[in-house]
Formats: structure tokens, C-alpha cells, sequence
């Protein structure tokens, strides 16, 4: 499968302080590819670079065109949902996606049929009287108008409640089943792990790992083992071996297990074990 | 290129938006009918026609760079501008759609002078040119001052005063001779006479044009500077 973004060693300064170093991936055409890190990893810098709006040393290139090169064009095959939202919070859903779809040649006709796709029905309102799960909503809306080949989504459901974001996620994987590269940036590792095909963790300008997330998570799998919880309020720790066989039979044939896990651990202990710090930060 | 699609979006969003935004909508009206209603107070009195000259001037001076800078900087702030230039809006397109919705709404809501003075139709159509020139140096004043804001109550701040030079400074030297010394060096004193005697003096060319060729250096560099720092 051919490859919607290409990085190889890719660095980026401010003055003197380096926040990307020589970072090199490459994200598939239809996956969900998802870059986590804490905040002020070099995630949005990333993003930047990649949508041609930083300078950069290295190669970076999106639909094989350069990021140092990209001219207005590129931008009929990209759409973005960048964390600071953009909005003319004065006008009405209706009219801010009026402008972006003037701009990007697309039938008015089809500005409700997007309102409707991320749940947003009144269209009349003003953004400014939006809650911020709404909000977020419209700018899904914005980004997906002009039916890009990748979409960046910068933290797409920071701040937002369960049920909104779960919302979001079905719309991501539908939008990925129809083809739709897509680049987010999260610090939520749950969300990574059940939305990305491949994810990065960055730390501190450098990307630390680079995987499947189930992979990863087995590749760190260094505690092996297996925790039962009893019925007589115990938490037993067994090493997960041939071994252990004949003392986890015995909780069973003494009728004394509740729960049985195996401890593989999550991107947010792989994070942890790797760099010291907590992902959610 | 420039995409007319791009302009004409723009300037409709523009004129939504300022609709929806009295503060921005009362900038292009006060000076108007604040003339309006004083001429109708002094009909007949001597000096009625000065206040036409001096609201005019504070009109296409003083309301262009408050409300150039107040769009250009919310802009800014909000991060509208640079979703628009993500969505194949130029910087060129941007500022020539902004620019020419000011210049537009300041010499269309102008022309509301036209109904209080006594002009014939060549000193009506000097007149409007007039309020055009000023509003036209008047936005780049306000470009200069919403790129060198960091936000929009920032430059509200500057836009205010800097706007009370340009278009006040006219005002005074009716009264004060010392004042004219030194206001005639700028482009709102010639702007003024040109709106009040119809005509312009080579040293009047001179200063509007010297006043344009800083100002619009000033916004080259601050733009270019905005540029750097991102």
C-alpha cells in the first residue's frame, strides 16, 4: 500500500530549542494513524510542518508533493481540525460552512447533509451559542466538506463527554472504511488503541515508538503475568508459565475465582516505562 | 492568481458578519449622522458647512483603521485567518476582500454627506474620490496596526489613538494655526482639504503619497515579521 505522508528525518527548531528531532514515519493511504505524547511532545508542530504552514529540515512529503512546496491546491485534499477551533462564532453553522464551501467549489446542497452526518441538525444557530461538544462537531463538519483524502484531527475529542466522543469515533472508523487517510494527534491512549492502525508516542521532540498498538503493548509485556481476583476479596499474582498451571486449577476447582486477567500493559504504562512520565499530561 | 470565487465569498461573509456585529457597524454611521443632525441644528448659520469637511474626515480616517485592524486582529486572534489560508484563501485574496469591504462600506455609508452638503456632481464625485483615498490609507494604517497587535483588544488599543491623530489632528487645526503646522503632514489634514475645498496642492500629492509609501513599508515589514515569528 502506497503512502499518504512520508517523513524522513524531519527536525524542527525555535531559536535555540529543538522540538522535533530527526523524526522519520511514513502513515499508510486509508489507515488511522494516530502520533501521541504529552502536551508540548512536538505533536501540533508536526502537523504544521506537514500541512506546509513551518519550515523544516529534513524530507516531509503528503500526497508525494513536498511540504516545503505545497502551492493552495493541495489544500482541496486535506482538512483539518486543528485544536484552536477557527470559527466565526457571530455567523450560523449554516453560513460559516456556506464560506468554506464557496471556497472549495462544493455544492451548497450538500452543507446539510454534513450537518447531519456529525450530529449537528440546527444549522441556523450561531456558533457563538455552540456548547463545545457542538463546536467540535462543526469543525468535524468543516474539515470533512470537501471530502479530503487526509484528514488531520488535532485532538479531536479533547474536553468533549463520553457519548459525544464515542460519537466521533464511529464517524472516524466509517470515514476511514470509505477510504479517508487520517492523522490524529491524541494524549488519550485509549482512544488511540482502539481507533489507530499504527501509532507513534513523541517524547520530547523524538519518536520513542512505532507499532501497532496491540504489538506494542506485548512487546513491553515484561511483567507476564496472570491476576486473579477471588471470590473471598483476594488478588492473586501468578507468572503467566506452565508452571503456574496447577496453582490457577486449584482456584477454580476450589470454586474461588471472580475475575481472571492477563496484565498486558496499556500504551499509557508502555509510555511510562519508556520516558519516566505520564501520557496525559 | 487571484480567485474572484475566493473575493466574492470573502466579502460576503464580511458583510454577514459586520451585520451581525453593531459595534463595527456603528464605526461606519456615527460620523455621518452626527454631521447630519448638526447641519440640520445650524441650517442657515455661518459654519454649518465646516462640520461637513471635519465628520467626513473623521469618517473615512478615523473608522477605516479602527475597524480594519478590529476585523484583521479577530481574525488573527481566533485563527480564522489561518483556517481561510488552509482552504485555498490567499494572503492577497484576504486582504483584498477585507480592504475593499472597508473601503466599500465607508464610502457607500459616506455618501450619506452627500445629502447634507451643496456640491455639484463633479465636487459630489471629488467628494466620494476622497473618501476614498483616506479610507484607503486609513486601512493600510489599520493593516499596519492589526499585524503589529498581538490580539484584537491590543489593537483596539493602538487602532484608537493612532486613528485620533490621522483624523483629529484635521479637527484641531481649524482652531489652532500652531496645530495645522505640524498636522499638515499628514495624509488626514490633506485628505481634509481635499473633501472641504475640492482641490489638492503638489504639497498635498507629496504628503499623501510620502504618508502611503511609509505606511505601506511599515506593513511590508510587519508583515514580514509575522511571517519570521511564525
Amino acid at each position: 500500500m502506497r503512502n499518504s505522508i512520508n517523513l524522513q528525518q524531519v527536525s524542527k527548531a525555535f531559536g535555540d530549542k529543538e522540538v522535533l528531532k530527526e523524526i522519520t514515519l511514513q502513515v499508510e493511504t486509508g489507515e488511522i494513524f494516530g502520533l501521541l505524547g504529552p502536551s508540548g511532545a512536538g505533536k501540533t508542530t508536526l502537523i504544521k510542518i506537514l500541512t506546509g504552514q513551518l519550515s523544516y529540515k529534513g524530507v516531509s512529503e503528503i500526497l508525494d508533493k513536498s511540504c516545503d512546496k505545497l502551492d493552495r491546491h493541495i489544500y482541496s485534499d486535506i482538512g483539518m481540525m486543528l485544536d484552536n477551533s477557527g470559527t466565526y462564532d457571530r455567523l450560523s453553522c449554516y453560513d460559516n460552512m456556506h464560506l468554506f464551501a464557496k471556497l472549495h467549489d462544493v455544492n451548497k446542497n450538500e452543507i446539510p447533509l454534513i450537518l447531519d452526518r456529525v450530529g449537528l441538525s440546527n444549522s441556523k444557530i450561531a456558533v457563538g451559542k455552540l456548547s463545545k461538544g457542538m463546536k467540535h462537531r462543526l469543525v468535524l463538519a468543516r474539515a470533512l466538506l470537501h471530502h479530503p483524502k487526509i484528514l488531520f484531527l488535532d485532538e479531536p475529542t479533547s474536553g468533549l463527554d463520553p457519548s459525544t466522543a464515542e460519537e466521533i469515533h464511529n464517524l472516524l472508523l466509517t470515514l476511514k472504511n470509505e477510504g479517508t487517510t487520517i492523522f490524529l494527534t491524541t494524549h488519550n491512549m485509549e482512544e488511540a488503541y482502539k481507533l489507530c492502525d499504527h501509532i507513534s508516542l513523541l517524547n520530547a521532540g523524538t519518536i520513542i515508538e512505532y507499532g501497532v498498538p496491540d504489538e506494542i503493548c506485548r512487546k513491553y509485556n515484561t511483567q507476564n503475568a496472570i491476576t486473579i481476583l477471588c471470590k473471598d476479596g483476594n488478588t492473586v499474582t501468578v507468572t503467566n508459565h506452565p508452571d503456574s498451571a496447577n496453582e490457577i486449577i486449584t482456584y477454580f476447582i476450589n470454586d474461588n475465582v471472580e475475575a481472571i486477567h492477563s496484565s498486558e500493559p496499556t500504551l499509557g504504562t508502555v509510555f511510562m516505562s519508556l520516558t519516566g512520565k505520564e501520557l496525559n499530561l | 492568481m487571484i480567485r474572484i470565487q475566493n473575493l466574492q465569498a470573502l466579502l460576503i461573509k464580511q458583510i454577514k458578519d459586520t451585520l451581525k456585529n453593531p459595534p463595527v457597524l456603528v464605526f461606519f454611521l456615527v460620523y455621518p449622522i452626527i454631521a447630519f443632525v448638526m447641519s440640520s441644528a445650524m441650517k442657515g448659520q455661518e459654519g454649518a458647512g465646516a462640520f461637513i469637511s471635519i465628520f467626513a474626515t473623521m469618517h473615512c480616517v478615523f473608522s477605516p483603521a479602527v475597524v480594519a485592524s478590529s476585523i484583521l486582529s479577530e481574525e488573527k486572534e481566533g485563527n480564522t485567518l489561518r483556517v481561510l489560508i488552509m482552504s485555498n484563501v490567499t494572503l492577497r485574496e484576504y486582504f483584498i476582500s477585507i480592504g475593499g469591504f472597508v473601503l466599500i462600506a465607508t464610502v457607500a455609508s459616506g455618501s450619506i454627506f452627500l445629502f447634507i452638503t451643496e456640491k455639484d456632481f463633479v465636487g459630489s464625485i471629488i467628494f466620494i474620490l476622497s473618501l476614498g483615498l483616506g479610507s484607503f490609507i486609513s486601512i493600510i494604517l489599520g493593516l499596519c496596526i492589526s499585524l503589529y497587535a498581538k490580539n484584537a483588544s491590543a489593537a483596539n488599543g493602538i487602532a484608537v489613538p493612532c486613528g485620533m491623530i490621522f483624523a483629529f489632528l484635521p479637527m484641531l487645526a481649524n482652531f489652532n494655526k500652531s496645530i495645522e503646522n505640524v498636522s499638515r503632514f499628514t495624509f488626514g489634514q490633506q485628505v481634509s482639504y481635499l473633501l472641504g475645498k475640492g482641490s489638492i496642492s503638489i504639497f498635498g500629492i507629496i504628503v499623501i503619497s510620502v504618508n502611503t509609501i511609509l505606511l505601506a513599508i511599515l506593513a511590508s515589514v510587519l508583515f514580514r515579521k509575522s511571517l519570521a515569528e511564525e
